[in-house]
């Protein structure tokens, strides 16, 4: 019955299609060589930047989250065994840095704003409304946070609803309508 | 399937995570639905969109100045060497690997849990349970797994790549065993359709009173809470066997089943009421020489396997009339003496069966 893709099929651009230099390039950093460390940021800043900033939907916080995840990186790269493509690694480690600063956040403001109905947060921004004519990426930026998330997650990242699922601590079955939820809106934003 | 019905499984209709049974649901419905058919265009233009999108955004300015400045002030992570560890932080680390040790344990077992056979299983309605989990909208049944419905659920059981089972309500149906050559399900309540493409004896479910054996065939078999019931074949043939005892059943044919006897005589569905209350006195009922006498004469050429499976169930001198009976409804092949069906001769028995049955298997072909 399932025919997704797995999380693992990333396809790798040409740059990083050399995997002895990269992998000279994660051995060098592991032992503390900063100018490798750098280059690993170059070659991968464009796709975890496009990550953070889907999902987070502020290019201001997208930073930020950039920034985060490449010093984490730095941080736990020596623990990198090269069992996966180191690409997937940190893949991995964007995604879970942006989940865990998306709840932190969820949380501050759940202390902030108790008296808030909680669907205040997932209420889309009248801008999303039908017939204003944004392209696809600003409509995906301002879909309901959750939706947009396992959108981005499922639908642009390549991971499978179980996966999601387990990261986002949800059912499989409300990872799919939200899914289908965000489809929807999208469908109705780009008519 | 109505046009909101159709909607969310379109999305999984696309994503390719529909059962086959609802895909073809689905498909019917759009062959007859210009709406439902845009609605698929354009979600499949979405789909193809978002697919194009960039996998890199590079951000406006360059991050790196500020990466590199909190990474002066962060230390790499670093393995730990249990030589260079004083005693108290060594007994902390036994005290890790213990739990760690747990911890591998606990997912081996869950690994070895995982690991069992599974089909898959989908919802159709309502809230079905696979064991003590609701199955939300598809799921795995594993081997030793029980799936139950309410009196509002119903569910759809993907048999390994040979077919589909569905649920319907008020039932409970657990996996047996799923190998190669025995795929198998045990229905202790409730009624299931089944529809399978393989070839005969790959697919089995139990049942209180007795075991369905696939022969290539669609069938709806319903089991009550005493565990009585009755299989109606709707396409091919199946065989119930109880005891060394089996019966086939051909596509238009019902069988009951009871508990402690197992399946009673098979008969059409078009066969007078009279034969089949007849059948049920003599098969469940001890019923005597007017229930035989009733079968004998209400049996037209089209009940021939019906009488055919009571020639091992009745003694030599009833047995004597069945035989004058099916011999004038339709003349015995070659080979077959009456004195030789007397005795049960098992070749001649089956060649009498496989008779009737090419017949049979020509209706189905050219239905008169």
């Amino acid at each position: 019955m399932s025919a997704e893709p797995a999380c693992t099929e990333i396809i790798l651009e040409p740059e990083q299609q050399a995997p002895g230099y990269e992998w000279e390039l994660v051995r060098r950093a592991q032992k503390g060589d900063r100018a490798a460390f750098e280059e690993i940021y170059r070659q991968n800043v464009g796709r975890v930047y496009a990550i953070c900033l889907r999902i987070a939907a502020e290019a201001g916080k997208a930073k930020e989250l950039t920034q985060d995840v490449f010093v984490l990186a730095w941080e736990k790269l020596p623990t990198f065994r090269g069992e996966s493509a180191f690409f997937s690694w940190l893949h991995r480690l964007t995604v879970n840095v942006v989940l865990m600063e998306q709840r932190s956040r969820k949380r501050r403001a759940e202390k902030e704003m108790v008296t808030i109905e909680p669907e205040f947060f997932e209420r889309p921004d009248p801008a999303v409304l039908p017939g204003t004519g944004l392209d696809l990426e600003k409509a995906i930026s301002q879909l309901p946070h959750q939706a947009r998330t396992i959108f981005v997650l499922h639908d642009i990242e390549g991971y499978q609803h179980n996966e999601i699922a387990g990261m986002l601590k949800l059912s499989v079955g409300t990872c799919k309508a939200q899914l289908f939820r965000a489809r929807k809106l999208l469908k109705e934003v780009l008519k | 399937m109505n046009c909101n019905e159709i909607e969310t499984r379109l999305n999984d209709y696309l994503d390719g995570t529909l059962p086959d049974a609802e895909k073809k649901l689905v498909e019917i419905h759009l062959e007859g639905c210009l709406n439902c058919r845009e609605e698929l265009l354009r979600l499949r233009n979405l789909m193809a969109e978002t697919a194009a999108l960039p996998k890199e955004i590079r951000p406006e300015r360059d991050l790196w100045p500020e990466i590199a400045g909190r990474m002066a002030s962060q230390k790499q992570a670093a393995f730990p060497s249990f030589f260079g560890l004083r005693p108290s932080r060594l007994i902390g680390g036994f005290a890790v690997a213990a739990i760690v040790l747990l911890i591998a344990l606990g997912i081996f077992w869950k690994v070895r849990q995982s690991s069992k056979p599974f089909w898959e299983v989908g919802r159709l309605a309502g809230n079905p349970k696979v064991g003590s989990e609701g199955l939300i909208d598809t799921g795995k049944l594993r081997v030793g797994e029980w799936l139950e419905t309410d009196d509002s659920s119903r569910a759809v059981i993907s048999v390994g790549t040979i077919g589909h089972v569905q649920v319907e309500p008020n039932s409970r149906i657990r996996l047996v065993s799923s190998r190669l050559t025995d795929h198998r399900l045990s229905l202790a309540e409730g009624s299931i359709q089944a529809q399978i493409s393989a070839p005969p004896r790959l697919f089995f479910v139990e049942t209180p009173s007795a075991l369905a054996v696939d022969l290539g065939c669609s069938y709806n078999l319903a089991v009550d809470e005493s565990g009585a019931g009755q299989l109606q074949v709707t396409f091919g043939w199946v065989a119930l066997v109880r005891e060394g005892r089996e019966v086939t059943v051909p596509a238009g044919a019902v069988c009951l089943i009871r508990p402690a006897v197992g399946p009673g005589t098979p008969f059409f569905q078009d066969a007078s009421p009279k034969l089949r209350q007849a059948l049920q006195k003599l098969d469940f009922e001890k019923g005597g020489a007017d229930a035989f006498a009733a079968i004998l004469a209400e049996a037209r050429p089209a009940d021939l396997l019906t009488l055919w499976h009571l020639l091992p169930q009745t003694d030599e001198a009833a047995r004597g009339r069945l035989y004058n009976r099916m011999a004038k409804l339709a003349a015995p092949p070659e080979g077959i003496t009456k004195e030789g069906i007397l005795r049960l001769e098992p070749a001649m028995l089956q060649l009498w069966k496989e008779e009737i049955e090419q017949r049979i298997e020509e209706r189905m072909v050219f239905p008169t």
